[in-house]
């Protein structure tokens, strides 16, 4: 309680918080599903107990774990520079992968069946490729113009998957 | 019973052609993922799970089971050589593994580590051939509260097993279960948060999840780090172990498949931990243990045979309860029902050429993967000199491409994109994934089981403490749970020794 060493930890109330509002929209919104009774459980009795046990333990990581001891034993992220490949990181290094990655797959999604499999696949490469910290443009063009190669001979081609190439 | 007949059976299904260039695959493939940091046997699931569309059943099972178990050979490898682990379990192999190459001893250490995994692979295949079918016939007799109650003891085992806290465990374990209700009510049919969405009223697609939380966010935090590894040269030369080294690693390779196998039929146990715990029995129970640390042989050999009757012992609870122990498991399971088979106590039965041929079939894979390691190993390594920039976009193509074909649904895809972010924020705040893929999975059979008890007993809560089986697992899991909360409690404390 007063003890001096323990500090508030964000991400761990942060968590906590989400858990215990989402634990209650479950809840929440079960009851709409029918209840019912122990003995003939309606669609909503399973959740509504899932929802409450959300709020149960979001409640108690706030409680035991929204403090903690010592500053932060977070995992340690390796330095990202001091390694062979060339010249200084690109800017924004660190959101950089956290965006495009699922951005990349995104966009893989949203052109697969709108313009082929070939141009997705190219997208794909090209944004996920820009979210290293420093990107080989070079290399990044000649996978960028293999894969979608190779895709088409291993997957159409060789296994005769039925994908939509343009 | 007749197990001879029924290995000439399975040996019938394994030792076609066909089975054998799979079970090729399948093994080649984990080696390959074994020996890179950043990509599990998930995502490699997720690769070559459209192809297994086109062939038969048993041959697609086959395959990818050789992802699972040939994970942790390569795994070994890279950690031997350039301590880095390609997958969690490998971590433990570089505490004596890589000390071992560096006192020039690498050939030697790669041998005892091929040897011990298959030592360990063969002792959990004999307990997969022997007790597997025993415990179906057990399983047979479970009703409904006994399936409720083994299920909680998996998921709370699961939580209670892995390196984060109980609490943010739990908390991954009922977000599983929730997310595992989406779609629609198989017995009252109403639609339970679809919020309109079409596309998930048959519920989420399980390989989809798994990959955006495991392949996605593992690729999204690895991203950063760039750079790859130098490999250092040793020489291969001098494989063999001394006389006195096989008498010092023989006894540890039988500890830890004994190890191994029972945190695989263990629900959430695991591979990583099976190595974990046979290295420390290790360090116990050795003359040698002042060695720990700089290349003792018994630290090597120990936790390689761990985890590889790990990985084969993981199908028994899998194949004959219906219930995964880990999440690579989950996603096997959905992958047998999206082949139309449904493990369960009455797989081995029903289905024996395909229980029996997949038994087989592990003895070949284990063979062809010993082969596969020792005269390759220079290839294996030069592997790790493919940049990982290059190497992640198409990692991405082929998991993106391998959801979108299990259903042609675009949805999957950005929920593959959806769950990448969710998954690598998780991690970051220190909740753990696996937890969440094995309750995903688990949520419709825990609901309805818990429904159909309660059904039978007309709503009388005591119909999971009336029969001992459900009783012992209940009672379990309460030790489970009280344990947790007292280990957590005394690592309140400060100054807490580590391991």
């Amino acid at each position: 309680m007063g003890d001096l060493n323990r500090r508030l930890d964000p991400g761990a109330v942060l968590a906590a918080l989400v858990m215990v509002a989402f634990g209650g929209f479950v809840a929440w919104t079960s009851t709409s599903y029918g209840l019912g009774s122990p003995r003939r459980m309606g669609a909503g009795y399973f959740p509504f107990l899932l929802g409450v046990a959300a709020m149960i333990v979001g409640t108690a990581i706030l409680i035991f774990e929204g403090w903690r001891r010592q500053p932060a034993a977070t995992p340690t992220a390796p330095a990202a520079s001091g390694n062979h490949d060339d010249g200084q990181p690109w800017p924004g290094a660190r959101w950089r992968p956290f965006v495009l990655v699922p951005l990349a797959v995104a966009a893989f999604g949203a052109l697969v069946e709108q313009a082929g499999l070939m141009i997705a696949v190219a997208a794909l490469i090209v944004i996920s490729g820009l979210a290293a910290p420093r990107p080989k443009l070079s290399r990044l063009a000649v996978v960028t113009a293999a894969a979608p190669i190779g895709v088409w001979l291993i997957f159409v081609k060789g296994l005769g998957l039925p994908f939509k190439l343009f | 019973m007749d197990l001879f007949s029924n290995i000439m059976d399975g040996a019938a299904v394994a030792l076609t052609w066909n089975a054998i260039f799979y079970c090729f695959i399948g093994v080649s493939l984990g080696m390959v993922v074994g020996v890179l940091p950043g990509i599990g046997p998930l995502p490699a699931i997720a690769m070559l799970l459209p192809i297994t569309f086109y062939i038969q059943p048993h041959e697609a099972v086959i395959m990818l089971a050789g992802i699972y178990y040939g994970g942790m050979y390569g795994g070994a490898t890279a950690s031997i050589l350039l301590n880095l682990p390609g997958t969690p379990a490998a971590a433990v192999t570089c505490l004596e593994g890589h000390p071992m190459a560096r006192n020039g001893r690498a050939s030697v250490a790669l041998f005892t580590a091929s040897v011990s995994s298959l030592v360990g692979s063969m002792i959990g295949i004999i307990l997969v051939g022997g007790f597997a079918p025993l415990l179906a016939k057990f399983a047979l007799r479970f009703g409904a509260p006994e399936y409720f109650s083994l299920m909680l003891f998996a998921l709370l085992g699961a939580a209670a097993i892995g390196s984060a806290s109980f609490l943010r465990s739990l908390a991954m374990v009922i977000l599983g279960l929730l997310l595992g209700i989406v779609g629609q009510d198989i017995t009252s049919g109403v639609f339970r948060f679809t919020f309109g969405l079409p596309p998930i009223e048959d519920g989420l697609n399980i390989v989809a999840v798994a990959m955006g939380i495991f392949g996605v966010s593992e690729i999204i935090a690895t991203v950063g780090i760039g750079g790859s590894p130098k490999p250092e040269r040793f020489g291969l030369r001098a494989m063999l172990p001394t006389r006195n080294e096989w008498r010092r690693a023989v006894p540890a390779m039988g500890r830890g498949s004994l190890i191994g196998a029972v945190c695989g039929i263990l629900p959430g146990a695991g591979a990583a931990m099976a190595s974990f715990v046979a290295y420390a029995v290790e360090r116990r129970v050795s003359k040698y243990a002042h060695m720990f640390g700089k290349g003792a042989i018994e630290g090597l050999a120990a936790p390689e045979s761990a985890n590889n009757a790990t990985a084969q012992a993981a199908f028994i609870p899998t194949l004959t309860l219906g219930v995964p122990g880990d999440a690579v498991m989950a996603v096997m399971m959905g992958a047998l029902m999206i082949h139309g088979i449904a493990p369960g106590p009455s797989l081995i039965t029903e289905q024996p050429t395909l229980f029996w041929g997949l038994v087989v079939s592990f003895l070949v894979g284990n063979v062809m993967l010993v082969i596969l390691n020792i005269p390759l190993v220079g290839l294996w390594t030069r592997l790790l000199t493919v940049p990982y920039q290059a190497l992640y976009p198409i990692i991405l193509v082929l998991v993106s491409m391998g959801v979108y074909s299990i259903n042609s649904s675009v949805f999957d895809i950005f929920l593959v994109a959806g769950f990448g972010i969710v998954g690598y924020g998780m991690s970051r705040l220190g909740f753990p994934p696996a937890p969440l893929v094995l309750a995903f999975i688990l949520s419709p059979m825990l609901e309805e089981n818990f429904r159909r008890a309660l059904l039978l007993s007309r709503g009388d809560f005591t119909i999971f403490v009336h029969g001992p089986i459900s009783a012992s697992f209940l009672l379990i899991s309460l030790l489970v749970v009280l344990f947790s909360i007292y280990s957590a409690l005394r690592a309140d404390k400060p100054a807490r020794s580590v391991l």
